[in-house]
């Protein structure tokens, strides 16, 4: 991403380990980032500064993430904000949505998910549906749900379709296991059992896409997730 | 009332005492009233009969005499009155020490109740009479003790368990950690220790996660999202989900998913109790075997199935398998292929319980050794005017 288009982002979170991993890691991927550490620093910054994006810790010394976001709507800013929190009771969800944030994500989360759902609210706008996706000599068509690898065709069940098809769209980036659960097997809670049925469906589908293929696409990057990408065998 | 005295005792004297007060004065007051009229009745018979001879009716000599009965009137209610302080002194006395008596075990459950705290639950209060009101106060008090003791003592098992199974992983993501740091390594074998690191976390999370669902079903903070739903569609979801595990086992899920089965329940928390049963069905038995998910309607009841031909369960682990933390190491090893890192902390069943018994349901188990297990969900049907 050229620098003048990367997105500015102000993270307000008051424990230090996480902001500059927090720091590091959206550098990383490509955003401009700002620290703060307390509410009133962080409603300051957010109301001189122009951000794409905020991510806003809930509980903050001196003034609360809740008040910051209320306060930052009063003034009419229109900023995404993203809330992170160790509490995720259903009220605490709903006061945190009703205060004009945008998203909302459980403490501790994978990293990838974050990233996913930041870029989810600084585009919102989906991919083109219906056009077909492809990386290196893999193509998925939507419009008859059938893929190809090198112009062999792939016999994939409507899961390992649907599973194949969110990995495209989400080519080059990590995926973890919390956002196939969520996106692709449609469930809210997170068993054990699922992410085993995660673990095999993902291990057919790379048999179904990675075999006898030169270059691979579909890698696990332990602890973490997946990512499709293009990387020699 | 602005003034409270402390003690029931006083309280009771005080109101004893001003009770036979009120009394003495009714009852004064009824002598006086009583005297007064038969003396002056007295007084006019005399008068009638002087009027015979004398013609004057209310001469000096009726005067006079009205004024000494008056007078012994007067000396009368004096008397009286005098006895009303002395007797409402005497009442309280007596109220007191009758109060003081009958209190007194009151005072013996207050000592032995302040005695027992939290640390010392096995004590009990003593019962003087089982047969009377105290006796009664003092029985209840026990049980109530009794079943303090019981959560008190759940719950530290729970804790300590817990925290032992919190201190594995964290034990492992140390290890992990310093051993990595303790010689160079290249990015690749750095980049390998991380990755064992992040998925001993993720189980942490995981157990953390269930931890909290177990501790807000307790205490009954999480309201369940109840719904009208079909029980043999909630099961069918979760056969859905969960065939790819079975087909990679190459085991063979006989479904037998009866007509729809009309229950009330919050379905996401429904669905984790019959995945969770057909999840340890799967990873229980041996590749190759059978395992059937079957529902049907029994009287006013659903019931959903998940029958397998693993090495079943002894009938004396058949109780404990639902409690927090108890996997039976003995007969059902873990097996590293499905369990992976992030396998279940024996908390699985005594989710599903909780779950299913917060729905006012129950979860059975039918097992021999060797004859396979069947785990049962029942739960109430749905009124069909709901």
């Amino acid at each position: 991403m050229p620098s003048s288009e990367r997105p500015r982002i102000l993270v307000i979170e008051d424990q230090l380990k996480l902001a500059h991993a927090l720091e590091e890691g959206l550098r990383g991927e490509g955003f401009d980032v700002s620290l703060a550490s307390s509410g009133t620093d962080g409603y300051f910054l957010a109301t001189t500064e122009p951000f794409a994006l905020l991510v806003l810790d809930w509980m903050l010394p001196g003034r609360d993430g809740v008040e910051v976001l209320k306060a930052l709507r009063r003034a009419g800013h229109e900023v995404p904000v993203l809330i992170l929190t160790a509490r995720d009771d259903v009220d605490d969800r709903i006061t945190g949505l009703d205060a004009g944030a945008d998203d909302y994500l459980v403490k501790p989360f994978a990293f990838a998910e974050l990233v996913a759902r930041l870029r989810a609210l600084l585009r919102r706008t989906r991919p083109d549906a219906a056009a077909p996706r492809r990386c290196a000599d893999l193509i998925l068509d939507p419009r008859d749900r059938r893929g190809t690898r090198g112009g062999r065709p792939l016999e994939l069940t409507q899961r390992e379709y649907e599973l194949l098809d969110f990995l495209l769209i989400h080519q080059g980036q990590l995926v973890s296991r919390e956002m196939l659960a969520r996106e692709v097997w449609q469930e809210t809670g997170r068993a054990t059992s699922l992410d085993n049925v995660i673990d095999v469906t993902m291990a057919r589908l790379r048999r179904k896409v990675d075999l006898d293929a030169t270059t691979r696409l579909l890698h696990t990057v332990r602890g973490v997730g997946f990512i499709l990408r293009e990387e020699p065998a | 009332m602005s003034w409270r005295p402390k003690s029931v005792r006083v309280r009771l004297a005080l109101a004893y005492s001003a009770t036979f007060g009120v009394l003495l004065l009714l009852h004064d007051m009824a002598v006086y009233g009583w005297v007064r009229h038969e003396a002056f009745e007295a007084l006019e018979e005399q008068g009638a009969r002087d009027a015979a001879s004398v013609p004057i009716v209310r001469g000096p000599a009726y005067d006079t005499q009205s004024a000494s009965v008056e007078q012994e009137l007067g000396e009368l209610v004096m008397a009286l009155l005098l006895v009303i302080a002395p007797g409402m002194l005497l009442a309280g006395a007596a109220g007191y020490l009758l109060a003081k008596r009958a209190l007194a075990p009151v005072d013996r459950l207050t000592t032995h109740a302040a005695r027992i705290t939290a640390d010392r639950l096995d004590e009990r209060v003593p019962v003087a009479n089982p047969d009377d009101e105290l006796g009664r106060l003092a029985t209840t008090m026990n049980a109530m003790i009794a079943r303090l003791d019981a959560s008190f003592a759940a719950l530290r098992r729970f804790t300590a368990d817990a925290s032992h199974e919190l201190r594995t992983p964290l034990t492992a993501l140390r290890a992990i950690g310093e051993v990595s740091l303790r010689e160079r390594r290249d990015p690749e074998a750095l980049r390998e220790a991380m990755g064992s690191m992040l998925e001993e976390l993720d189980g942490l999370t995981h157990l953390v996660e269930s931890l909290l669902t177990l501790a807000r079903s307790d205490d009954g903070s999480h309201p369940l999202e109840i719904d009208d739903a079909d029980l043999s569609e909630l099961a069918r979801r979760v056969v859905d989900q969960l065939a790819t595990l079975a087909d990679e086992k190459r085991q063979r899920l006989i479904i037998d998913l009866d007509a729809p089965l009309p229950v009330r329940v919050d379905r996401s928390l429904v669905r984790r109790a019959i995945a969770n049963l057909l999840d340890n069905a799967i990873r229980y038995s041996p590749p190759g075997t059978a395992i059937t998910v079957r529902s049907r309607p029994i009287a006013t009841r659903c019931v959903v199935e998940v029958m397998d031909q693993g090495p079943g369960i002894a009938p004396d682990d058949q109780a404990s398998i639902f409690e927090r933390f108890r996997r039976l190491d003995s007969s059902r090893t873990r097996d590293p292929a499905v369990d992976g890192a992030s396998g279940g902390a024996g908390l699985g069943l005594a989710l599903a319980r909780a779950t299913i018994e917060a729905h006012g349901g129950a979860i059975e188990v039918d097992s021999a050794v060797g004859a396979g297990a069947t785990f049962r969900i029942v739960l109430p049907n749905r009124p069909p005017t709901s």
